[in-house]
Formats: structure tokens, C-alpha cells, sequence
């Protein structure tokens, strides 16, 4: 075969270690392109303060309802010669009508909350990503059936239903958690399947797809990675709504039930003293506000941080 | 390869259609009727302007998209009716290179995912360790280097892109490769290293390619035989050498008038065909000849006949009736 190459001017060619300099300082000693997720994910904590700071205020809520069983008192025991006691050195959040510690109620509150709230928002996610996904990647007609049901659970008034499910099963987290799922997988779902659809035409799924890959490999390798930014907004949103749906049921008296107690339960105590002690429901409505913006921003961190583009 | 001739054909396209439906009543006719064959170790060119279904064709022919109507033989195997363990064969032997090297890498993965995933959907080798050494390898052989094996694609320049796309197309040590206008995203320096090693990797292996571009100079440079196509269906087809010297199609010998001369002197004098008009839409063709309404030798024949494919001289095939 003759020689076809292109011949090419090697004198205008500078050579490699012209470029030595440039290459250095771009690559300063000790940086390790083998980094993982992890790497990136810290690193966005540590240069986002406000992120941090939200991260430790979740952990610090989190690991003290962990802790909860560790308080002196009994959540559930009813004193009557301390009801209603301002915040004081015994009772760092006083007591309420049944001279039960607020405190320690605050943190047996924050597992249903905190419980319900990251259970429904995995449920969510998952049940959500599937049938989106599923649906935007098949298309045609089974796509318009799927898309059609979910247009029926994003129109349907769901805090209604979810009241009148509530008072049908017998109330608890697990039914709360069942519910709050059920209503809000939709949204994820829209979603997922408007992202699939667009990233299925993407060359690189194309190219997968001559490469003989399968159309699980392709889901799972190429489209849902591409999308998990969204996904991980969606689910961290997803969580602070959970939670604040979640106060607002219990609130209601149709969340967990007494004597156990939820953020939103001890909100609508609260509600009889609103003049009399405010600081009933000044803490678990802070607590309910800290939680619900933590992840919110936490959520924003964490899609920048999935986002190869915004890596330095 | 032992025991296969050199002049074996690989690839048969014979009536290929292509049609996408638009609406109630219009079809998008992409790709209409399109024959062609290739040999093992050829490189047929195919050019045109945007628009004119080469990109179709090209996946089409390799089955990314179904065809309308027609048939693509690969080895004397129909394409589109491979099934399981043929269709997997298939799908190790053909690959393909992108004509966008930023859309056609996965920006979660990184390098060595990339250049590695046809070896684990194949499973090549039976360990990490193995396929990770090929990578190294292919790294080395497109002219990047180890250490641009664990970094995500958007660290890197376009050209060094379009080398992991090469890179990954190789991985599976395929013998047929589907370039689809590799060079036309690149810098002109670039476009030259980047044909040079399409031709080495040609040289040292027996590859066969379906180049697709616009550039002419380019598929002229690197193509045994070119193929114009014109609004869907190919016009012409000879050997890369007549086609520059004996243009025979109204529309190759435009398109070719529109080559600048790289000497001023020559470029000064070079006479311009300018067609007048625009591409027409593919929706809805009219019959007769898709040229006519731009061309200036059209007759009445023109309109009511379609021109097929008949060889002029040897080699030569032109689907025009002025011939």
C-alpha cells in the first residue's frame, strides 16, 4: 500500500518539554486524578462553609435523636407537679402540659421525623427513577400509559387523600412513610423520564448501544448516572418535603400517634400555650426549619459535586 | 487474515430506504434506494452536503437504526435480522467513530470506563487487571498516555476526544470501522494526525472504512473509492482518483469547482459552478431526478424518469440520463 500519510511540518512542532512548565503547574505535585466520588463530595464541603455548617447542624440532630434513650427522663411519663415549666438547667426546653421533658420529647420527635423523612424520600427516589426512566427509555405507547397514571397522582389534592388513607390504616410511621410515597414518586418520575428522553439521543448512548451494550447496561450505566444531579436534587427537596408534610399530618393529629411524639405533634400541642410559653413551639418549629433547610442546601452541594463539569 | 481473499466483500447495501415518517401525509425519505458493496480492507468515501442523509445511511448500515426497506449484508448476514450471539458478534466486530467527539463520551465516566466498556459488555478479559493493561495500550497506540486513563473526558482538548473515541472503537479489535465525519470537529493540524492514524491502524490491521465526511480533499486523500450522494440517494460512485479527474455528475463536478486551491495564482483563476437554489426538502421528493431542479443541463426526461446507477466507464457508476 503507498504511503498516504500526511506529511506534517515538524520544525513549527515545539517540543514536549516546552510545554513542562505549563504541564506542572497545572498538575501541581501529589494530585491524584485516581480520586472518587468521596474526594470530590468533601472537597465541596470544605469549600462551601454555609454547607458544612448545615451538614454538622443534620449530623448534630441527627446522632442526639440517635442518642435520645440517653436522656434522665422518660418521654412518656406524665408529672403533674411539673407541667408547663419554663427552660431551665433540668429542663433545657421545659415541660409541657403533662410535665413531660420537652426536650427529650423534641428528640424522640426528630426519629419519626428524620425516620419518615429520608424513608419515603428513598422510596420516593427509587419508585420515581424506575417508572420514569422505564417509561422515557421505552417511549410509545406504554410510555403515554405510564405517563398518563402519573398525571393522575400529580393532579389528585394529595394532602386530602393522604388524610383520608391516614384515618382508613391504622396510623403509624409505616403507614405514614407508605403514604407520603405514594403521593410523591410523580414528581420524580415527570422528572426522570423528561431527562431520559433527552440523554437516550446523546451519541454516547448511541455508541453504547453499537457497542452491543444491552438496554440495562444502558440505563443503568449511562442514563442514570447522567441524571443523578437531578435525582439527588429531587431527593434532598423530596426529604425537607417529607418532613414538613409529615409535621403538618401529625399536626393535625392524624401522623403518629400519643403518646409518641413528632415535631408536627408537639407544634399542635404547642398551639394550646402559643401566649402562655411560645418556646413550645419556638423548638420544634426551629428544629423542623434547621432540618428542611439543611438538606435543601445540602441537595444543592451535593448536585455540584456529582457535576464532572464544576470539578476542579 | 488466513484463508479470506483481499477482495472479499464485507459489506453489501443493496435498495437501502430509509424513511422517517413526518406527520400524517410527509415522509422524510433520509436514505432512498442506496446500493453499494465493499471489500475487506477498502475505504469507501461517501460525500454530500449536510442534510443529505450520508449519517443515516452510515447508521443505518451498520443497524443503529432500522431500515425502511432493502437489504444490508455484513459477511453475508442481513443486519437487521441478527439476533442474540450473531447480533453480539456484530456489534464487536463493527464499530464506529462519532462525528462530535463531545456528545459521544459519557462526561460521568471516566477514560479508562470508556475505552474499557465494549471490552466488559464483550468480556474480552477475565480480569480488571487485563483490561486495564489494553487500555494502556490503546492509550499508547492513539498517542495519549497512561495518565489521561483515570481523568474525565471534559479535561481534555478535542482532538485528544476524538483519539479516546478511536481508542474506544479499537478496543474491540474490530474489522469494520464506521467513521462518521471523525475529522470535521477538529483543527486542520489536527484533522492531518488524526487521518494519519486512521491510515496507520488501516495498515497494521486490515481494516475496512466507511468514511463519511464533507471535506473532499480529505476522503479524496484517505479513500480507495468515493460515493456522492445527493438528497438521499448516491449520484456517483468510482475510484477516488477519476472521481477528481473525471467528475461525470452535474453535482460532483459543483461540488468539486467549490474545492479552494491551495495557490493563489490557480485559486484566482479556478471557475466556481454556482448552483442556484437550495437543497430542496427530503420531505415528499418529487419523482424524477432529486437534482433537476438545481441542475443545468435538466430536461422533460429529468422530471418524469428517476436515473439509476449504470456504469459509464470501468469502475465508474452515474446516476444521471445525460449519460
Amino acid at each position: 500500500m503507498e504511503d498516504k500519510a500526511i506529511k506534517i511540518n515538524t520544525s513549527n512542532v515545539l517540543p514536549d518539554d516546552a510545554f513542562e512548565d505549563v504541564v506542572k503547574e497545572k498538575q501541581p505535585a501529589g494530585t491524584s486524578y485516581d480520586r472518587g466520588l468521596w474526594y470530590d463530595i468533601c472537597r465541596s464541603f470544605k469549600e462551601n462553609k454555609v454547607a458544612l455548617v448545615c451538614l454538622i447542624i443534620l449530623i448534630i440532630i441527627a446522632i442526639a435523636s440517635l442518642l435520645a434513650p440517653l436522656s434522665p427522663y422518660d418521654p412518656d411519663a406524665i408529672d403533674a407537679t411539673q407541667k408547663l415549666l419554663p427552660p431551665s438547667k433540668e429542663h433545657w426546653f421545659g415541660t409541657d402540659d403533662f410535665g413531660r421533658d420537652y426536650f427529650t420529647r423534641a428528640l424522640y420527635g426528630g426519629r419519626v421525623s428524620l425516620t419518615v423523612g429520608l424513608a419515603s424520600m428513598i422510596c420516593t427516589t427509587i419508585i420515581g427513577t424506575l417508572i420514569g426512566t422505564f417509561s422515557g427509555y421505552k417511549g410509545g405507547k406504554l410510555d403515554m400509559v405510564l405517563m398518563r397514571f402519573t398525571d393522575i397522582f400529580l393532579a389528585l389534592p394529595s394532602f386530602l387523600l393522604m388524610v383520608v388513607l391516614n384515618t382508613l390504616f391504622s396510623p403509624g410511621m409505616v403507614t405514614l412513610i407508605a403514604v407520603l410515597s405514594l403521593f410523591s414518586w410523580a414528581s420524580v418520575a415527570r422528572i426522570t423520564r423528561a431527562e431520559t428522553m433527552s440523554l437516550k439521543q446523546k451519541d454516547f448512548v448511541l455508541a453504547a448501544k453499537s457497542m452491543g451494550a444491552s438496554h440495562t447496561e444502558i440505563i443503568f450505566k449511562h442514563i442514570i448516572p447522567n441524571m443523578s444531579a437531578s435525582i439527588i436534587v429531587a431527593g434532598s427537596l423530596g426529604v425537607a418535603g417529607a418532613i414538613l408534610t409529615e409535621s403538618s399530618l401529625s399536626f393535625l393529629g392524624l401522623g403518629v400517634q400519643l403518646p409518641q411524639s413528632s415535631w408536627g405533634s408537639m407544634l399542635q400541642l404547642a398551639q394550646k400555650y402559643i401566649l402562655d410559653r411560645p418556646s413550645m413551639a419556638v423548638f420544634p418549629g426551629l428544629l423542623i426549619l434547621f432540618t428542611v433547610l439543611s438538606f435543601n442546601i445540602i441537595g444543592d452541594v451535593l448536585r455540584n459535586a456529582l457535576e464532572p463539569k464544576m470539578i476542579k | 487474515m488466513p484463508g479470506v481473499k483481499d477482495s472479499e466483500v464485507v459489506l453489501k447495501v443493496e435498495h437501502l430506504k430509509k424513511y422517517f415518517p413526518m406527520g400524517k401525509h410527509a415522509v422524510l425519505k433520509a436514505v432512498d434506494d442506496v446500493s453499494f458493496e465493499m471489500k475487506r480492507g477498502e475505504t469507501l468515501g461517501i460525500v454530500g452536503e449536510s442534510g443529505c442523509g450520508k449519517t443515516t445511511c452510515g447508521r443505518t448500515v451498520i443497524g443503529l437504526y432500522d431500515k425502511t426497506d432493502g437489504t444490508v449484508l455484513y459477511k453475508g448476514k442481513d443486519v437487521h435480522a441478527m439476533k442474540g450471539n450473531e447480533r453480539k458478534a456484530f456489534t464487536k466486530e463493527v464499530q464506529m467513530i462519532f462525528q462530535d467527539p463531545y456528545a459521544s463520551l459519557d462526561p460521568r465516566l471516566k477514560v479508562n470506563q470508556i475505552v474499557g466498556e465494549g471490552m466488559r459488555i464483550h468480556k474480552m478479559y477475565s480480569s480488571n487487571a487485563e483490561i486495564q493493561d489494553r487500555v494502556f495500550e490503546l492509550l499508547d497506540q492513539v498517542g495519549l498516555n497512561r495518565e489521561h486513563a483515570s481523568r474525565y473526558v471534559h479535561e481534555f482538548s478535542g482532538g485528544q476526544r476524538q483519539r479516546i473515541g478511536i481508542a474506544r472503537a479499537l478496543a474491540l479489535d474490530p474489522e469494520f470501522i464506521l467513521c462518521d465525519e471523525p475529522i470535521s470537529a477538529l483543527d486542520v493540524s489536527i484533522q492531518a494526525q488524526i487521518i494519519n492514524l486512521l491510515i496507520r491502524l488501516q495498515q497494521e490491521r486490515g481494516l475496512t472504512y466507511l468514511f463519511i465526511a464533507h471535506d473532499l480533499s480529505m476522503v479524496k486523500h484517505i479513500s480507495d473509492r468515493v460515493g456522492v450522494m445527493y438528497l438521499g440517494t448516491m449520484v456517483e460512485m468510482t475510484t477516488s482518483e477519476e472521481l477528481y479527474t473525471n467528475p461525470a455528475h452535474p453535482y460532483t463536478k459543483a461540488l468539486l469547482s467549490a474545492i479552494p486551491i491551495p495557490d493563489p495564482k490557480v485559486e484566482h483563476e479556478r471557475q466556481r459552478i454556482m448552483l442556484s437554489g437550495d437543497v430542496p426538502s427530503p420531505i415528499n421528493p418529487a419523482p424524477g431526478c432529486r437534482f433537476k431542479g438545481r441542475c443545468p443541463y435538466a430536461s422533460a426526461k429529468c422530471s418524469q424518469e428517476t436515473p439509476v446507477l449504470h456504469e459509464i466507464a470501468p469502475k465508474h457508476y452515474v446516476a444521471c440520463h445525460l449519460y
